[in-house]
């Protein structure tokens, strides 16, 4: 039976920069992961650990933003210039009207921004109670992993 | 855009209307490493353990809850099996790790912590004995501690002195709390089969076979899949089944995306996710609704235990297919108190315990958060207690009772226990007497169909 680094001993490796481990040792999926995130690279007799391609949560800083109410002139405007105001840069959006609602959905990039996500979903909110309608950002994933298999 | 205004529109309005939520985020602790033959030595190495591992769970979790605009009602934790960790201990009141156990709990910001617990299928160590002959005291010294007893499993049959123990036990415990109505019961269950992962209380408990820590989720929406069923008046049984298949598999989903986040910012192995469907008092929000949708005039009338079965079984099949580890007990939860539309079906006398036995076959819960009148003997709990046992044993699945002898209430009195614990009409029981079945002891043998090798 091979030795086994979990992500639990890894921990203890803090320190160092580098481990090169005995011939033969399985290293754990969220020991590689935690080792990747602090800086530590692992090798196991000798050989660099191939890191695994497939990311498990994105977390590429999209978000959707939704605008729901009734329809009123300026809307587009308005939430444009705040997300301008902070470097959030919008990458697409729809429109439509079902029923007398008016809802716009835009999907945006947060990279660039320097405010936090908390921050821009206030000024969003305010926004929204200042012109009558509900303003709602969220992450991308909660859409992709709901609707996309 | 990568997502219909639909597609949009259906994910908030599951939220915002439906009562899509997040059930619970619970982090399960080994405690393994507390024991210590003094009882003071445990508590400490408890507390300092739990503060330290959980202490960023709950703020990561509301972090999550506004960047995914999902709500995570509940953070919880649950921990190794008291009856374990206190076993080297020379003191046999094991109250003071309750309370170190409410302690910490308070200081992460939980609302509760499951794990007082103790598991008996075979027989009682001292561990055991002494965890179990504590629950009535520790439960009524504290607030937020939950605790179980497995008596029985499929392998190794039912343990009928435990059995007969608990019985005796949950009187106990009712009559300690009498002031609330007895409502350490509510944080007492009895099962069989019991599952080492479970994210919901009362019966969370950290197992043997799990890590140094894990993160598992519970998730929610019996609103979603009422609302979906809505749609659907003329639709036969395939198609119900396949809309709540989908329906379970959205809700899942966001469970898989919460637990996976979670895991990540916590530095915590994600474990699973448990794809129940739990209700909550709140309207709109209740797993009896849906089985009326499905065209019975109340819960409780015949053809319940179908509707149940289908709607059971379609929501492991849908959530299955949105996580990678399924855990927990997963399945549909008939909670009394907890459901308003179930508090409805008792009130209106359409649901009787017998029915909600026959219930418990085909879903993933027992008889659960059920308010029974003060006076029902120790026997008769015992009693029910091993009815349900039987049905989990001989099933393979995952039973547990969780009753509530209200002190100095009757049959059609009203319990209050208030937020998530809901409130209860006090259903009757039979009043014949199994005193002398009960009071046979030993075990009963697990049955010929446990015999898998």
């Amino acid at each position: 039976m091979s030795e086994i680094m979990t992500i639990e001993m890894i921990k203890n490796f803090l320190s160092q920069k580098e481990i090169d481990l005995p011939a033969g040792t399985v290293v754990t999926k969220s020991a590689i992961d935690w080792a990747k995130e602090h800086g530590l690279k692992i090798s196991v007799g000798g050989t660099p650990v191939a890191e695994d391609a497939t990311e498990i949560v994105p977390e590429s800083r999209k978000a959707i933003i939704s605008v729901i109410g009734v329809d009123k002139v300026g809307i587009i405007a308005k939430v444009s210039g705040i997300l301008a105001e902070k470097n959030v840069n919008i990458l697409d959006i729809s429109q439509t009207i079902i029923g007398g609602f008016f809802t716009m959905t835009m999907m945006v990039d947060l990279e660039k921004s320097t405010s936090s996500f908390s921050e821009i979903k206030q000024q969003l909110n305010d926004a929204g109670k200042d012109i009558g309608v509900q303003i709602t950002i969220q992450d991308v994933n909660v859409f992709q992993y709901m609707h996309r298999l | 855009m990568d997502f219909s205004s639909h597609e949009i529109l259906e994910t908030i309005r599951m939220v915002q209307m439906e009562n899509l939520d997040i059930r619970t985020v619970t982090m399960g602790i080994s405690l393994r490493d507390c024991s210590h033959p003094e009882i003071d030595k445990v508590c400490d190495n408890i507390y300092r353990k739990i503060t330290s591992y959980a202490k960023n769970l709950v703020p990561v979790c509301e972090g999550i809850e506004e960047e995914l605009g999902i709500p995570i009602i509940n953070k919880r934790i649950s921990v190794t099996p008291i009856a374990l960790v206190a076993e080297s201990c020379s003191t046999a009141d094991y109250t003071k790790i309750a309370q170190a156990l409410d302690f910490a709990a308070k200081e992460v910001g939980v609302n509760f912590i499951g794990g007082f617990s103790s598991l008996v299928h075979k027989g009682f160590t001292k561990g055991d004995i002494h965890l179990v002959s504590s629950l009535p005291e520790a439960l009524a010294a504290t607030e937020r501690v939950c605790a179980s007893v497995n008596v029985a499993t499929t392998r190794a049959g039912i343990n009928m002195d435990a059995v007969k123990m608990m019985g005796t036990i949950i009187k106990e415990t009712a009559n300690k709390t009498a002031e609330q109505d007895g409502i350490g019961c509510a944080k007492l269950v009895v099962f069989a089969n019991v599952p080492e992962d479970n994210p919901f209380m009362a019966g969370a408990f950290h197992g043997i076979g799990e890590p140094e820590s894990v993160i598992n989720v519970g998730v929610s929406g019996p609103g979603v899949v009422l609302k979906a069923l809505e749609k659907k008046k003329d639709a036969d049984f395939g198609e119900l089944s396949d809309t709540i298949k989908k329906t379970a598999f959205k809700i899942t989903r966001m469970g898989e995306l919460v637990g996976r986040i979670a895991s990540k910012r916590l530095e915590t192995r994600f474990g699973i996710v448990d794809l129940s469907l739990a209700p909550t008092p709140a309207v709109g929000d209740s797993v009896a609704n849906i089985l009326e949708a499905m065209g019975l005039e109340r819960t409780g009338a015949h053809g319940t235990t179908a509707a149940l079965a289908l709607l059971n079984d379609a929501v492991k099949k849908g959530g299955a297919m949105a996580t990678s580890y399924v855990g927990g007990l997963s399945g549909a939860f008939i909670p009394v108190s907890e459901d308003a539309g179930m508090i409805e079906a008792v009130e209106a006398g359409a649901l009787s315990i017998e029915k909600l036995e026959a219930m418990t076959c085909v879903c993933s819960v027992g008889l659960d958060m059920i308010a029974i009148p003060g006076k029902v003997s120790p026997a008769t709990i015992s009693a029910i207690i091993a009815d349900e046992a039987a049905i989990g044993v001989i099933n393979k699945k995952t039973t547990a009772v969780r009753v509530i002898p209200v002190p100095n209430k009757a049959e059609g009195d009203w319990v209050e226990f208030g937020g998530l614990l809901g409130r209860a009409p006090i259903m009757p029981v039979r009043y014949l007497d199994s005193t002398l079945f009960i009071n046979r002891g030993g075990q009963i043998p697990s049955p010929i169909t446990s015999l898998t090798n």
